[in-house]
């Protein structure tokens, strides 16, 4: 047994310790009312390899034993439902392609109550085995300790990929984002680091090197990346950004764009491009369609009314005119070439703006998030996830996956089976990983809180779960290691030319 | 007879230097001095420190102090702090802590008891990094300081205690040296390197020259390489620069503050001292009487002279305290009586606080101008903006809900979560009927062991809006969550901004808002705004007598637009007097600097509205 072991180990004999003994009550009345539960895991649908549920009562001063059983398997805990691993990977192995029954029995005032029996439906579709996520405060401008983690969705085991602390002293804060993957692959990352010690890290098969994207030629160092499937190229938003407050509106910030535009970066030859330049577009969120032939990505239409006053003070006047369709480019990867603009789905038409466009792996469908207007959507109450049916055309608001709270990042599995999606349903500041299943023909089922050792963990936590992305395993490359190339010389970037241009 | 006298007198001293009465006495009476100095000049510092403070009985929350070195110290230092929730119980235990570090000093380094009183060096060192803070109290990062020092100290003396006190046999001293630098590093950062090194020194006096060699050496390698190691190897949330000074309060803005590292220097000096002139035995007696008499004298005088040259004593600093405490209890009465105190100029954090408390008791329109006025920057050798001593508070006062919450949130973000910080987030959330949040931070309350009672107490607002309008503290906050939505960025000047857009909303009724906002508009001296307010405030207010500062806000426009319809209004003489005299007076300040100006008319004319409006323009927050 590894050191960083022991504290699982404790868990886990506490979990026997809970969970060994205990029996359901005989006598109870029965009720035909759902236990009220956090988190609420009635009738979703996991993974087969998934960690373990575990689940609280969400009533105060009232007491709980509740029961998960298939079959003749059973697992009965008190307080809080914390299975061990090898209780509950028994009982997701016999009830795969069918459900876990619960039982919870409640008692106030001495008395029994057994609520109305809920299933956890397990798929037998597996979900890959790692996500990565940003921890983050829900603050607007200061930040301090921040994070890329990563944790294994088989058990509760988080790591850190890099922290920021690592490089930072005081003024000299570094700010990071933007972690993102090849197609899943944990060898082939990057993440921006802003302020000291900036750069943009890209780690390549256990390779990594610090590059500075800054070049007069384009509005900004790279921003919203996307990985090409294949290919050592990641295309780029680039944009000069501001934010704002709400004096009394409940969505409390914008964050929104004076310019932006599209560039790709050549990995191999360290060169960037722009890929246009229409100061009327605002264009941000790039990705690949999994074939890596078709490169979607959003604008927003912005024509000047008012030149009295700065671009960015009229882009504040006319913030909620901001709206974000989304667009797609064919891309030949032999000649490296794009094809003209297309639209995709015209939110403007429906007076809504459209943002963060992920393609399934399939490529049959692209899921976005929708709101009213801009595209810091994770801040708009509005916010949810729909979905594009690519082959007919057909666009819908996931009700099944959606809240009445917030919904924006997204991100499907390398299987296509499964989604995760920011919500901020629970309280709507806080920002948590909801896991959903979502079939061959685009149906979503019920999405699940990612599972903790402690139910009530995400409720004492105070910070947000920034852009999960799931990877096929854990990223090696140690904190130090990242730490000691940001600590040194950026690499910058070459400047060519768009093809066809001067 | 009188040889017989003489050599009395030494053998008298020396019995009670030596008694354990004398110790005991001098140092509980010497403590009791200072617990109640605490009590008597900083209980709203006392106060503020456990508001500053967090501590929440939850295994996520030790688990969060222990990811960087001296967690554990941390994770007290916040435990024993959050008892100043009552100040007598929280001196208490910190005289208790001193009381045993003294004990333990005296033990640890073989003390006479003839020297009893020196061991009140380390504790006035200890208490000057207290009481030292001021404005660091806002923006201190080392959670639970109050403790933290003493606790690091204690660690030291009963790790060399212990050191010295094993037999040196089985080579138990070394292996307790690596063991204190091993263990001691992640459980008390830089205190379990100190003790290391100082256990590398006693063993100069305690081992043969060979081996006392080895010790040493053993101590300077565990504690360069300990820190190293557990930088690559444990933890990744601190930055290399920072692992040697690991549970030190960084005292670090835009650039370093050394002269608050003093008291810290002089505690490592003193028991580098202790550890220099170690004794297996020393002598107990007095053999020189008057010699041990004028050096007791001395070194009395010395600390008292450095406690009192070292406590912080600035005046705005602990009224703006004493004012936060009395805002927080609604005392506003004990706001006014604060501000009616003040002799040097006030920062604007206290001209705010003062004015709040007097718009919330209906006297503002009469009485602001009454007080000291001023934007006296904080003393010391940084300034601390008004945001980061009042933001959250005073935007929250004032309604603006979003705003304060995106303080608390941010300085959560930069100090780390304190219980003052999740209460006005709370508080925001009831006021918004943002119900699902603010349970969540009234949760993280319910989780400590003194804010629970309020937390319960906010607990039973959620999702009662009517109750919340009914609620003391609540109701005069929703009377002014009436302003007009925009997207602002306020750059952290927090009374400009509520200010402006006080001023700026036109169409709301509510008498109290209403009034705030003509004051608003005093303040922006902004004649179009004033005329708007004024004369809604006169139809609101139909049969009352008009407010002395509006009468005068409203005959200075009046002649300054040379309204002929002035005389008509119903200004009092009194009012219109004193313009005239103004206007003379500030004729012949003509040529002078505004700091000239200001000096040769407030004392006649400082409590109008003509002062502030020529003289007290664009006031530094």
């Amino acid at each position: 047994m590894k050191l960083k072991h022991i504290p699982y180990f404790f868990v886990a004999v506490l979990m026997l310790v809970a969970c060994g003994r205990v029996k359901v009550p005989t006598e109870y009345i029965q009720s035909d009312q759902l236990p009220s539960i956090y988190p609420d895991y009635i009738d979703v649908t996991v993974p087969v390899n998934i960690a373990p549920l575990t689940f609280m009562l969400d009533i105060p001063d009232a007491d709980m034993i509740a029961r998960y059983r298939v079959g003749d398997e059973e697992v009965v805990c008190k307080d809080k439902m914390q299975p061990t691993a090898d209780e509950w990977h028994q009982l997701t192995e016999k009830a795969k392609g069918g459900a876990i029954e619960v039982d919870v029995f409640t008692r106030t005032n001495e008395q029994w109550t057994r609520h109305k029996p809920f299933h956890i439906y397990v798929s037998p579709d597996s979900i890959d085995p790692y996500i990565s996520y940003r921890l983050i405060a829900p603050s607007f401008v200061a930040y301090e300790a921040l994070t890329i983690n990563q944790r294994c969705l088989e058990n509760y085991e988080e790591s850190v990929i890099y922290d920021n602390m690592l490089c930072s002293f005081e003024k000299d804060g570094q700010c990071i984002n933007c972690h993102h993957y090849q197609w899943y692959n944990p060898q082939r990352m990057q993440f921006h680091a802003r302020q000291y010690n900036g750069g943009t890290i890209i780690a390549i098969d256990g390779k990594v090197k610090k590059i500075n994207m800054k070049n007069d030629s384009i509005l900004s160092a790279g921003v919203y990346p996307a990985w090409h499937p294949t290919l050592d190229l990641i295309v780029y938003a680039t944009d000069k950004t501001y934010q704002s407050f709400h004096v009394t509106d409940p969505n409390k910030v914008e964050v929104f764009d004076e310019e932006s535009d599209i560039i790709v970066y050549d990995i191999n030859k360290n060169e960037v491009t722009n890929l246009g330049n229409d100061s009327t577009e605002f264009e941000v969120f790039p990705c690949w369609s999994p074939d890596g032939k078709t490169l979607y990505y959003c604008s927003a239409h912005f024509d000047r009314k008012y030149t009295t006053i700065s671009k960015q003070s009229e882009v504040i006047r006319r913030y909620t005119e901001l709206k974000y369709n989304i667009y797609k480019m064919t891309f030949d990867p032999a000649t490296r070439e794009f094809g003209p603009r297309e639209l995709v789905f015209d939110a403007s038409a429906q007076d809504k703006s459209a943002t963060l466009p992920r393609v399934s792996p399939d490529g049959r469908f692209l899921l976005f998030t929708m709101g009213e207007y801009g595209y810091f959507h994770i801040w708009h109450h509005d916010a949810d996830i729909w979905s594009l049916d690519l082959q007919t055309g057909e666009a819908r608001a996931m009700s099944e996956i959606n809240s009445s709270d917030t919904e924006s990042y997204h991100s499907w599995s390398s299987n296509g089976r499964w989604v995760i999606v920011s919500s901020r349903r629970y309280d709507g500041t806080f920002t948590r990983p909801f896991i959903a299943h979502v079939d061959a023909e685009g149906k979503g089922t019920k999405p699940f809180e990612l599972p903790t050792a402690d139910p009530d963990y995400h409720r004492q936590f105070m910070r947000s779960y920034n852009v999960p992305e799931f990877m096929s395993g854990p990223v090696t490359i140690t904190p130090h290691q990242f730490a000691d190339i940001l600590k040194g010389e950026a690499i910058p970037v070459k400047y060519a030319r768009p093809s066809g241009k001067e | 007879m009188k040889q017989k006298k003489q050599k009395e007198e030494p053998s008298r001293i020396q019995g009670i230097a030596q008694s354990r009465l004398y110790n005991i006495i001098i140092w509980t009476v010497g403590l009791a001095i200072i617990a109640l100095a605490m009590l008597y000049y900083e209980k709203d510092f006392l106060w503020k420190v456990q508001e500053m403070n967090l501590f929440q009985h939850t295994s996520l929350f030790f688990k969060q102090q222990m990811v960087v070195p001296g967690g554990m110290l941390t994770y007290l230092g916040t435990f024993l702090t959050q008892f100043l929730y009552y100040p007598w119980l929280g001196i208490l235990l910190l005289s208790g802590c001193w009381l045993l570090l003294m004990w333990l000093t005296k033990r640890a380094f073989h003390i006479p008891g003839k020297w009893a009183l020196a061991m009140f060096v380390p504790v006035i060192l200890l208490l000057l990094t207290i009481v030292d803070m001021g404005y660091w109290v806002y923006i201190l990062k080392l959670r639970g300081h109050f403790f933290v020092a003493t606790l690091g100290t204690l660690f030291v003396t009963a790790s060399v205690w212990v050191f010295r006190s094993l037999p040196a046999k089985y080579h138990l001293r070394a292996l307790f040296l690596l063991l204190t630098a091993v263990i001691g590093y992640p459980l008390a950062g830089i205190y379990g390197l100190a003790a290391t090194l100082l256990m590398g020194i006693v063993s100069w006096h305690i081992e043969s020259k060979g081996w006392s060699a080895v010790y040493s050496l053993l101590a300077v390698i565990a504690v360069v390489a300990v820190p190293l190691l557990c930088y690559r190897q444990v933890y990744y949330e601190i930055n290399q620069a920072n692992i040697y000074w690991a549970k030190l309060p960084l005292y670090y803005l835009q650039q370093d503050y050394q002269q608050y590292y003093i008291p810290f220097y002089l505690l490592a000096l003193f028991y580098v001292i202790l550890a220099l002139t170690y004794r297996n035995e020393r002598n107990e007696e007095v053999t020189k009487p008057l010699r041990w008499f004028l050096a007791q004298a001395v070194l009395l005088v010395a600390l008292v002279f450095g406690t009192f040259k070292g406590w912080y004593k600035d005046e705005n600093f602990h009224r703006e305290l004493a004012m936060q405490h009395c805002i927080e209890q609604s005392d506003w009465g004990g706001v006014i009586a604060e501000a009616a105190k003040q002799q040097d100029e006030p920062t604007r954090a206290i001209v705010m606080m003062k004015n709040l408390a007097l718009g919330r008791l209906g006297r503002q329109g009469n009485e602001m101008y009454y007080f000291k006025n001023g934007a006296k920057p904080s003393d010391g050798p940084f300034t601390l903006r008004l945001m980061q001593v009042i933001g959250p508070m005073i935007y929250y006062q004032y309604g603006m809900t979003n705003f304060s919450a995106r303080y608390s949130n941010e300085m959560g973000v930069e100090y780390e979560w304190r219980a003052e910080y999740l209460k006005n987030l709370a508080r925001c959330a009831l006021l918004n009927g943002e119900w699902k949040v603010a349970r969540k931070y009234i949760n993280q309350l319910k989780r400590t062991t003194f804010h629970r009672n309020w937390a319960k107490r906010m607990e039973a607002l959620i999702g009662k809006p009517d109750q919340i309008a009914a609620n003391p503290e609540f109701a005069p906050i929703t009377h002014l969550m009436q302003y007009d939505n925009g997207l602002y960025n306020d750059q952290g000047n927090v009374e400009r901004c509520l200010m402006r857009h006080l001023a700026a909303c036109r169409e709301v009724d509510d008498p109290y808002f209403q009034e705030q906002a003509l004051l608003a508009s005093l303040y922006m001296k902004d004649e179009n705004a004033f005329w708007f307010h004024f004369t809604r405030y006169m139809k609101q207010h139909p049969d009352q007598t008009i407010p002395i500062h509006y009468q005068e806000a409203a005959y200075l426009y009046g002649v300054l637009d040379k309204n002929p319809n002035i005389d008509s209004w119903p200004i009092s003489p009194v009012v219109k007097e004193r313009y005239v005299q103004f206007d003379q007076m500030a004729a012949q300040s003509d040529g002078l600097t505004l700091d000239g100006a200001r000096k040769a008319l407030k004392p006649l004319f400082g409590n109008t509205y003509y002062y502030d409006h020529f003289l007290m323009s664009d006031l530094s927050e």
